[in-house]
């Protein structure tokens, strides 16, 4: 027999009725499908993403290029599409990862209270202390064949990715961790963890199998709304010349490209500009709309 | 030698230890508890009663500690037990029922899979097997259509029922002990009823003892074989059902069977005791009771009354108790 009437169930029936959290939703799919599928416009086009064509600079839109080229000739289309895939792909990954150290990191914290609790949580407040974008610009410029990774990787394309993925990781756990944190501590006094305790639980069965499940709509929010923030970070980096490095197009690089003709062809700032922004406000309704959805207050 | 009891708390005192100092909330609370019996911790909240339930298995708050006394369960001492080996008696061999079904069961999990998680955790059972010996359990504690609610979560269901599943849980690793916790407090009267019935049937089917916890005599007449009445984390008296229930002779015991409504008494106004429980830090020196009591003399107030033995089972600690039945109880030993 199938159940109809799980929390969840319930939640993203209640979902399904705000309208602009699933017009986001749907935005985002669109997204999504469209920076999957960026090969086939490839082919499509008979272009490449990366292809310098210097005889068919900063081009209006035609048939051949929907929306123009950029100042090398190269698509601006597949450029944005090609964009959009490094954004969502730092943005899940990065938000993901920081999802997961955040919820062990408040979990842990929460459940036991007392000096571990002291203890992590005034690691997490000196994380929140430490200067965001110097930090970011140091770790963006090490130099990683120097740490003993193997030189193929490092001199990869991906790389930059990855590097941008491990450094938002790092410093974006932290407000996952403290709301975790504070759910746990509510959550730890419910007289059902005291039946667990009584049915003979350990504590680590009690963290993961009993706590964590009620916490799964908050971090659901959590995730969705972070990343929108980390899709600005990296373009932020990006921007600054630390994070996605170029030919890969990101639409952070693709700012700073048109940054210099930006009266000859303000097109070219105006997609990627109008890109993170979509996406970034879309992520965001859609995280207002999770957590209306998810609210135990609201009506069934 | 004497047989082992199943369950045996000998002077068992507990305390809170926090920022004000140390404070005794329980007081040397003694009781047996045999298979199949039903014993019942009775008083007024605040006097001990839940406070004595989670002692026995050793889950106090992190303030509460036991300072003196023992829990034995079949001779084995459950303060002396590291956490892993309580692990495996909570729950399996003793376990507890609450108050207040709905918030003592998950919310985000269906029932059927809470009721097998006690299994899959104690019996070592497959997730699978576990979840079809619990849709058993759930038919054994009478919820009708055990298949189809298994699946419902705790919100979809109605009081009685998610008692039911709270002992379904309780009983799904057939303990030796259940520990009730005004488990029909939060019921109404004929969901009370049934629920009553419920566990006694249980109990003989399966042999369980019951520390039956309530502050409803109506309630424990139906259950209690034996009877402990608490006040102010102390028992002041305790006997079988019937010298508790007929032949009263604490006055907190008397003036508390009083307040319990009877459909034979016709009364304007159900009497009440004046008055409240003191709390841990503002108890008398003497008998606690002796400031709400309408019989206490001088030594009440001074003295804390010892427990005086009745009869063989009846034992009562109050300083009115008649002179001549004092001697007769010493001569008897």
């Amino acid at each position: 027999m199938v159940n109809n009437n799980s929390p969840l169930v319930l939640a993203l029936r209640r979902f399904t009725r705000h309208k602009l959290a699933m017009t986001s939703g749907m935005v985002l799919l669109v997204m999504i499908l469209l920076a999957l599928c960026a090969p086939l416009f490839e082919i499509w086009l008979g272009v490449g993403a990366n292809d310098v064509n210097l005889l068919n600079r900063l081009q209006g839109p035609s048939l051949a290029h929907p929306l123009g080229t950029d100042e090398l000739g190269r698509d601006q289309f597949l450029r944005l599409l090609y964009g959009g895939r490094v954004s969502l792909f730092v943005g899940f990954t990065a938000a993901v990862f920081s999802v997961v150290i955040g919820t062990v990191i408040g979990l842990t914290a929460g459940y036991f209270g007392g000096r571990v609790d002291a203890f992590l949580m005034r690691m997490t407040d000196s994380f929140i202390a430490l200067p965001g974008l110097p930090l970011l610009i140091v770790i963006a410029a090490i130099d990683l064949s120097k740490l003993g990774l193997p030189d193929a990787w490092v001199q990869s394309e991906s790389v930059s990715l990855y590097r941008i993925v491990f450094i938002v990781a790092l410093l974006g756990w932290t407000g996952e961790a403290r709301l975790v944190r504070g759910a746990a501590l509510s959550l730890r006094e419910r007289e059902f963890v005291m039946a667990a305790k009584g049915a003979g639980a350990s504590h680590r069965h009690i963290m993961f199998h009993h706590i964590l499940p009620n916490l799964l709509s908050p971090i659901i929010v959590a995730v969705t709304l972070s990343i929108g923030g980390v899709i600005l970070v990296e373009s932020a980096l990006s921007f600054l010349g630390l994070g996605i490095q170029p030919p890969v197009a990101s639409w952070g690089n693709m700012l700073t490209n048109a940054q210099q003709l930006i009266w000859e062809a303000p097109m070219q700032a105006v997609y990627p500009g109008l890109m993170i922004f979509i996406t970034v406000i879309a992520f965001n309704f859609l995280g207002d709309g999770l957590q209306d959805a998810f609210d135990p207050k609201a009506e069934y | 030698m004497a047989i082992t009891p199943l369950l045996k708390v000998d002077n068992l005192s507990i305390g809170f230890d926090n920022d004000d100092g140390l404070v005794r909330v329980v007081e040397d609370v003694s009781f047996t508890l045999e298979r199949g019996q039903t014993l019942s911790l009775v008083g007024e909240s605040g006097c001990g009663k839940s406070l004595t339930a989670f002692a026995l298995l050793q889950l106090l708050p992190p303030f509460g500690k036991i300072l003196s006394g023992s829990v034995c369960l079949q001779g084995e001492n459950l303060a002396s037990m590291d956490e892993a080996q309580l692990q495996k008696i909570r729950g399996n061999r003793i376990s507890m029922i609450f108050q207040e079904p709905m918030s003592a069961l998950n919310p985000v999990f269906p029932v059927g899979v809470q009721v097998a998680e006690a299994l899959i955790l104690h019996k070592g059972m497959a997730k699978k097997a576990a979840l079809k010996e619990a849709v058993g359990m759930l038919e054994k504690v009478g919820i009708p259509d055990p298949a189809s609610r298994a699946v419902n979560y705790p919100h979809q269901l109605s009081g009685g029922m998610r008692q039911r599943v709270m002992i379904a849980i309780a009983l799904a690793c057939e303990p030796e002990i259940l520990i009730a916790d005004e488990p029909t407090t939060a019921l109404d009267v004929t969901i009370q009823a049934q629920i009553l019935d419920l566990m006694h049937d249980l109990q003989e089917n399966l042999g369980t003892a019951i520390l039956f916890i309530s502050h409803d005599f109506g309630v424990v007449s139906r259950m209690a074989d034996d009877i402990a009445v608490m006040y102010a984390g102390r028992v002041i008296e305790q006997g079988s059902s019937s010298d508790i229930l007929l032949n009263p002779q604490h006055p907190y015991t008397q003036a508390l069977l009083q307040t319990t409504p009877r459909i034979d008494a016709s009364l304007d106004r159900l009497p009440a005791i004046a008055g409240r429980v003191p709390g841990p830090r503002r108890r008398p020196p003497g008998c606690c009771f002796a400031p709400r009591c309408s019989v206490a003399v001088d030594c009440c107030s001074k003295q804390r009354p010892e427990r005086l033995a009745l009869s063989k089972s009846h034992i009562a600690a109050c300083h009115v108790l008649d002179s001549s039945k004092q001697e007769v109880s010493h001569a008897h030993g």
